[in-house]
């Protein structure tokens, strides 16, 4: 068969226009790409410290409607102080029980104690007034036993019947379905001994302890070693707490769940944000080949972008999560490897491609660490090969406090953390607040959770802050992957943990909340902090007002066997039985809702 | 959806799935057979054929151990399809082979698909085309019947279902037991109390399992329903014994709107009741004895003069079996059918074919009758009896109500002593409450009709009685006299003998009219007022003697009919009065009234239809005369109307509040099945025990009755409701309230109540005083309860007599309900 030329010219310029029409879209990105500028690098920050509302606007000597009672220094109030910031409820905080009685406020309906500060018949007749006024109290620890055998009031109070041990080694325990966000869970690791008491009618217990050979030593359920509950006194509830939760931010979540027992529905503002940080990734050294290439066959700079990176990409892809990755430029900075400018091309380009982001890590490798040196050379290459992109994210990771406040306060603007918006903290970094401002513009995140592991005590803290601030930064530190240690720091299983872990304990946060990068997570915790808000309920309406309202804002709706049915300047999302997360779109919102006889 | 709503739709789909079993059904198996009766014995063949079969069918899946929704469907639908395919094998057999034809021919291109699709809906077309003419054709002919039928059965409806639809609730505290042995037949166990006539639940079962219909919402409705087939089988029976078309309908107007009848008398009707079930089937018996007289004599006529002319066999070839064989046939299923449902029923039934057979003396004895009669008697007790005596056989004991209603018919000396001692017949059948002590009492005691309490005697027999004995004995012989002294004295006698006879005939006028005012009070409680007792007793007099009369002067059947129509009417009010006359009570006086009102338009029809044959039957022009009956139904129901003579709504029992009826249904249709509890009194047990659980309102209480610290009262399913009677019901005293007024009650549950000493078991533990105290201290539990748990304790249900409460608990850690609720300790 012969092709007549017309013919054959017609199939090339066909075969032509399609190679180009293929290449053009390729070609066009290239040109088009503005991998080497930050997106979310804005102009200037629009909520700064002063427009949000912080401790200083909420607390009040005589309109407060929660009262701390408790040393200023102790962990539980710091922690009660941080809760009240967070739902913006006005408070006072009074060293003890007599000073809060003495100054007790009419609009008072909130009174978090510490232990300590009950120690005399007197304390428990104050709080035993406070109950009957109709106001809640919540012990965030309990006393001591002997308090509770020398004052059979306290007994009463928190709706103890017997005290059948003074301390009983559990075996973990349970936290119920409607609590905390998450479902009914059981914790084995969590074991401890505390006391064991029986509780009287009229309790309802959301915490509590299991105990080994339950079955064979005939202890019903309800008889369990009670870990939280509440008991109602007179006009009050008395909520208790029989274990350390108030030691870490775990507590926070623990207050949010407690107030939202004590009314039909409980309406606060969250953050709503859930980010992914890949702490010292992407990498953009050759260090550690040796070690490296002994594991994997790879050197470091090859193991980076053929191995680690598409297994992120893949994963966070599965998961739908936003990669915010810190750049670990270098991580000996004693060591003479160069960064390559190709590295740098190549990550920058397909974190746009992503939709990603890249911050800056603080993160050194060595056992002298060479902070300032860091700084400076970091500062040096990026404005030689990537002059135009400005770092608004910076993970410390462990480099001290002192090490970089002068480059984010005071020092040159020439600095590569000179444009720094937002700063991420390790969890529990130093007790400090999991969100606030480290100064006047810079917001301060805390790390919720390793992403490489998963305990039971992990799981309560992650469910607590989920259910306080719907707000979680999973970090994922790859300089345990490039400087493995042991067999455990082994890629293979620590991708594949990686992966179990974030599609399952985080599968049900996020259908209710959004997924985010840091700078998005940045702006939404501005807008948190710089919002107020007012509800009130008639029938079957719950009437939201908000002010300082920016554009948007989220909550978290509590109630009690009901469900939305529909919302009026905003939209909701069901995230659980019982708890919607309202998106508002105007400063009013109107929420209806009906009774809920669904299981799920 | 409101109540009334759906008590509506229920009842509609209740009808419609009665009417398709035990009317469709029958009708498209059997339709070649049935193709060429009148419609009135199409529906009553299809009535018994259903019956009999649904009630026989569960029967056997139960005794065969089977009894699953599969083994149900199986034996339900195979063996009706088989009596289908082998009634109609002509037509089948042919349709069959027009198909092969057709689709023979469509393969080998013969003939177009539209000519084969023309030819095989060809017969359906022409049924259904035929079906429609008829269907039409029968409306014009009988439009004035339907249209009156139509009126009535609608007010029939909407009189009966008035309390359904209204208050919800069950109306007799019979029908708790009779849903708990529906309820038991679910989990298998058929005869769980012992052995009983279980027709109507089988029936009750069948169209729970088959169709998925809730047995609460049939029990509820299904009351309606039988109601209506009763009242059918009225215009049905009088469509037999009646020359004239019209007057049927007016035997069931005098039944339907006129307030003739005592209350007690259609007060049953309005509940699902196996008794009244079984009234279905009481004139279908009547129906096909009469039809089997009148075909036997015809048949019998017909064989001799074939006979005569050698033509025998050739007549007798077209028959399988004889027109009467399948009268009596049905006779019999219909007889099984009463046994198979009620006892009393089937006592009725025997007096209604005494009459009959009374009235048919002396053919009934001639053996080519008594022997079939006697036969076909025995095989319907048989097919009766035969699955309660399989189940006897396999070890089941009889039910207890058994022995009380031998126990009444056939009573000890000193029982039926201190039965005629006026406390009338109250009692109670397992948990089966019979109303009527109290009006018994009053009954006997306000005797206004001419004898006043001190005419009876401690025995409760009238003077009247005496006083007749008393003239009897003067002529009875005494046996001291010789017969030879009495013939002496006739002889001395006889001059005198005119005089006498007058003396006589005024002193039996007198007597006659003395008797039958006597004879009237013994009916007082019958009917609505006193006077009417006594005029229904002249028509069932003058019916007796002129059907009587008629019968010497011309010897029809239409007379017979008429004579044990009246006979039986007179039988019923014997054994309505029979404690007063000091007879054997063969049934109590409350039952015994229902049966002589339903007797009752029988009589007047009967009574009306014998004067109509008189003036009315030598005219030709039978259209022209009909316009007197039509006239005569039209013109009383104008006058009832006009008058408000019209039966005013009946009553019902104080057993249940219509909100607890309501969260009855709410629960279980909007929660999970076995994860709930509901905290009541026994009325709503068996409702709920098919999807969820029960907790008495007495155990919950007693359980923290001494109150401690340690006490502890947990409930293990997720939701718990309870049910609390804001002003208790007067439960237990045959307390009862016009349909259209609150339920009688003891008041607003009280404080004073609540601290005084309740009772917390025994059979009497609801009963009115206790009630008070327990529903008085569950509304203060639940007050101080929802104290302590403001937000998880809510009121699900609220209305100014019930409240309804409702706990969701965490089911690992049960809430302790148990409080000091201020009266617990």
């Amino acid at each position: 068969m012969k092709i007549s030329r017309s013919n054959f010219a017609a199939i090339s310029v066909t075969m032509i226009a399609i190679l180009i029409l293929f290449q053009f879209s390729n070609l066009s990105a290239i040109y088009a790409s503005q991998a080497m500028k930050n997106a979310n690098a804005l102009q200037d920050v629009s909520i700064t410290v002063n427009k949000t509302v912080q401790a200083s606007n909420l607390l009040s000597t005589s309109s407060y409607t929660t009262a701390l009672v408790g040393s200023k220094s102790n962990q539980e109030t710091i922690i009660a102080e941080e809760w009240c910031v967070y739902t913006k409820q006005p408070y006072y905080r009074f060293p003890s029980l007599d000073a809060f009685y003495g100054n007790i406020s009419k609009n008072c309906k909130l009174l978090i104690v510490n232990s300590y500060v009950i120690d005399s018949s007197h304390d428990i007749d104050i709080l035993e007034q406070t109950a009957k006024r109709g106001v809640n109290i919540i012990l965030t620890s309990l006393p001591d036993i002997s308090i509770f055998r020398s004052y059979p009031k306290l007994m009463e109070l928190t709706g103890i019947r017997k005290i059948e041990a003074d301390s009983y080694y559990t075996n973990g325990m349970t936290v119920f379905e409607g609590f905390l966000l998450g479902g009914k869970t059981t914790y084995t690791e969590l074991k401890k001994s505390i006391p064991y008491f029986l509780l009287q009618s009229g309790t309802k217990t959301y915490i509590s302890a299991s105990i080994k050979h339950q079955e064979r030593k005939h202890i019903k359920n309800e008889e369990l070693p009670p870990v939280l509950w509440r008991n109602y006194y007179e006009n009050g509830f008395v909520f208790s707490v029989n274990y350390d939760f108030f030691q870490d931010h775990t507590g926070l979540g623990m207050l949010t769940a407690m107030l939202s027992e004590t009314n039909s529905y409980n309406i606060y503002p969250i953050v709503d944000a859930q980010s992914v940080i890949c702490q010292n990734f992407p990498y953009l050294s050759n260090e550690n080949s040796d070690r490296i290439s002994q594991q994997y066959f790879y050197n470091s700079k090859a193991f980076c972008e053929n191995v680690l990176w598409p297994d992120v990409v893949s994963i966070l892809g599965a998961t739908d999560d936003k990669f915010s990755g810190m750049i670990a430029p270098k991580l000996e900075y004693s060591s003479s490897a160069e960064i390559d400018q190709d590295v740098l091309s190549f990550y920058f380009k397909q974190t746009e491609r992503i939709t990603g982001e890249l911050g800056i890590s603080g993160e050194q490798m060595e056992s002298r660490s060479f902070h300032k040196d860091k700084i400076m050379y970091d500062t040096k290459k990026f404005k030689q090969l990537a002059p135009d992109y400005t770092f608004t994210v910076f993970s410390p990771g462990s480099m001290p406090e002192s090490a970089y406040e002068g480059y984010l306060k005071f020092y040159s603007k020439d600095s590569i953390l000179s444009n720094i918006r937002t700063l991420i903290l390790p969890k529990e970094y130093q007790h400090s607040p999991v969100l606030s401002f480290y100064n006047t513009k810079i917001l301060s995140m805390s790390c919720i959770s390793d992403g490489f592991s998963h305990t039971d005590g992990e799981d309560l803290y992650l469910r607590s802050i989920e259910t306080a601030l719907g707000y979680s930064a999973i970090s994922l530190d790859f300089s345990r992957v490039l400087y493995p240690s042991g067999k455990s720091d082994d890629w293979t299983s620590l991708s594949r943990d990686m992966a179990r872990y974030l599609d399952t304990y985080w599968k049900s946060f996020r259908k209710a909340f959004e997924q985010v990068n840091i700078s998005q997570a940045d702006q939404k915790v501005r807008k948190f902090f710089a919002l107020d808000y007012h509800s009130h309920r008639r029938n079957n309406t719950i009437s939201l007002s908000i002010t300082n309202f920016d554009e948007e804002a989220s909550f978290l709706l509590d109630l009690t066997d009901e469900k939305i049915v529909s919302v009026s300047g905003g939209t909701f999302i069901k995230a659980e039985k019982d708890k919607y997360v309202i998106h508002a779109t105007k400063k009013n919102v109107a929420i209806e809702v009906t009774e809920d006889l669904s299981e799920n | 959806m409101s109540m009334e709503a759906r008590t509506i739709i229920e009842f509609i789909q209740v009808l419609a799935a009665y009417t398709v079993c035990v009317c469709v059904a029958p009708y498209i198996v059997f339709h070649d057979l049935l193709r060429e009766k009148c419609l009135a014995e199409k529906f009553i063949l299809s009535v018994l054929i259903g019956n009999f079969y649904i009630i026989n069918v569960v029967f056997a899946i139960f005794l065969l151990n089977i009894p699953t929704k599969g083994s149900l469907y199986l034996f339900t639908i195979f063996p009706a399809f088989v009596a289908w395919l082998r009634v109609n094998r002509p037509g089948v057999r042919e349709f069959f082979n027009m198909l092969y034809t057709s689709l023979s021919r469509l393969f080998l291109g013969e003939a177009h698909f539209r000519t084969i699709l023309g030819a095989l809906l060809a017969r359906p077309k022409k049924l259904l085309k035929d079906c429609s003419h008829s269907f039409f054709t029968h409306i014009r002919t009988h439009f004035l019947e339907w249209a009156m039928l139509l009126g009535l059965i609608s007010f029939n409806i909407y009189y009966y279902g008035y309390q359904t639809v209204t208050k919800y609730v069950f109306g007799a505290s019979d029908l708790t037991v009779h849903q708990s042995w529906i309820n038991n037949m679910d989990d298998g166990v058929i005869f769980c109390n012992g052995v009983y006539p279980f027709g109507f639940h089988n029936i009750i079962w069948f169209l729970h399992k088959f169709f998925g219909l809730r047995t609460l919402s049939i029990l509820r409705v299904f009351g309606v329903v039988e109601t209506l087939f009763i009242y059918m089988m009225i215009y049905l029976l009088l469509r037999k014994l009646c020359k004239s078309r019209y007057l049927p309908v007016l035997g069931v107007f005098l039944f339907t709107l006129p307030d003739l009848y005592d209350f007690q008398s259609t007060m049953r009707y309005q509940w699902s009741l196996p008794q009244e079930f079984g009234m279905i089937f009481l004139y279908p018996c009547a129906f096909y004895l009469i039809q089997f007289f009148e075909r036997k004599k015809e048949e019998m006529q017909t064989k001799k003069r074939l006979k005569e002319e050698n033509r025998l066999y050739a007549w007798m070839d077209q028959y399988h079996i004889m027109p009467s064989t399948r009268s009596l046939t049905f006779f019999s299923i219909s007889f099984s059918l009463t046994l198979a449902a009620h006892f009393y029923i089937t006592i009725i039934a025997i007096i209604l074919c005494f009459a009959i057979a009374i009235s048919y003396f002396p053919l009934v004895l001639h053996p080519k009758y008594f022997w079939s009669i006697a036969l076909a008697g025995i095989l319907s007790l048989f097919s009766a009896v035969a699955p309660m005596g399989v189940a006897f056989m396999q070890g089941v004991q009889p039910e207890g109500s058994l022995r009380w209603a031998l126990s009444v018919i056939f009573p000890k000396e000193e029982e039926s002593i201190t039965d005629t001692k006026g406390t009338g017949t109250s009692g109670t059948v397992g948990n089966e409450s019979i109303p009527g002590g109290a009006e018994n009492k009053e009954d006997i005691s306000n005797t206004g009709n001419g004898l006043s309490d001190s005419e009876y005697t401690w025995t409760g027999i009238p003077t009247v009685n005496a006083a007749t004995s008393d003239s009897g004995n003067a002529n009875v012989p005494d046996g001291q006299n010789t017969v030879l002294d009495k013939i002496k004295s006739l002889s001395g006698q006889i001059k005198y003998l005119p005089g006498k006879i007058v003396t006589l005939a005024g002193k039996v006028k007198r007597r006659i009219i003395y008797a039958n005012k006597a004879a009237a009070s013994f009916l007082k409680g019958a009917y609505s007022y006193d006077e009417l007792a006594n005029y229904i007793l002249v028509a069932t007099e003058t019916l007796a003697v002129f059907s009587l009369l008629m019968l010497f002067i011309r010897r029809k059947f239409y007379y017979r009919n008429l004579f044990s129509i009246s006979l039986y009417t007179l039988i019923l009010m014997v054994m309505y009065s029979a404690e007063l006359l000091g007879l054997p009570v063969i049934m109590d006086l409350t039952r015994s009234r229902i049966f002589l009102a339903y007797a009752t338009p029988l009589l007047f029809a009967c009574l009306a239809d014998s004067v109509y044959v008189i003036l009315c039957w030598p005219f030709r022009y039978r259209k022209i005369t009909e316009l007197v009956t039509i006239g005569l139904t039209l013109t009383l129901s104008a006058l009832t109307i006009v008058y408000d003579f019209i039966k005013p709504l009946n009553i019902l029992y104080s057993l249940q509040l219509p909100g607890e009826m309501k969260c009855n249904y709410d629960i279980i249709e909007n929660y999970p099945e076995k994860r709930w509890t509901v905290v009541t009194t026994t009325n709503s047990m068996q409702s709920l025990r098919e999807k969820g659980w029960h907790m008495e309102v007495c155990t919950f209480l007693e359980k923290m009755e001494e109150y401690s610290k340690h006490t502890t009262v947990t409930i293990p399913t997720k939701y718990v409701f309870f049910y609390i009677e804001k002003t208790p019901l007067d439960y237990g005293r045959d307390a009862y309230n016009l349909v259209t007024d609150e339920m009688v009650n003891s008041g607003f549950v009280s404080e004073t109540a609540a601290s005084e000493q309740a009772v917390f078991g025994g059979s009497e533990v609801y009963h009115t005083e206790n009630r008070y105290k327990l529903e008085s201290k569950m509304y203060y539990w639940a007050k101080a309860f929802q104290q302590k748990f403001p937000e998880e304790f809510q009121v699900y249900y609220e209305d100014d007599s019930f409240i309804c409460y409702r706990i969701i608990q965490n089911e690992y850690q049960l809430y302790n309900f148990a409080v000091d609720y201020g009266f617990n300790r």
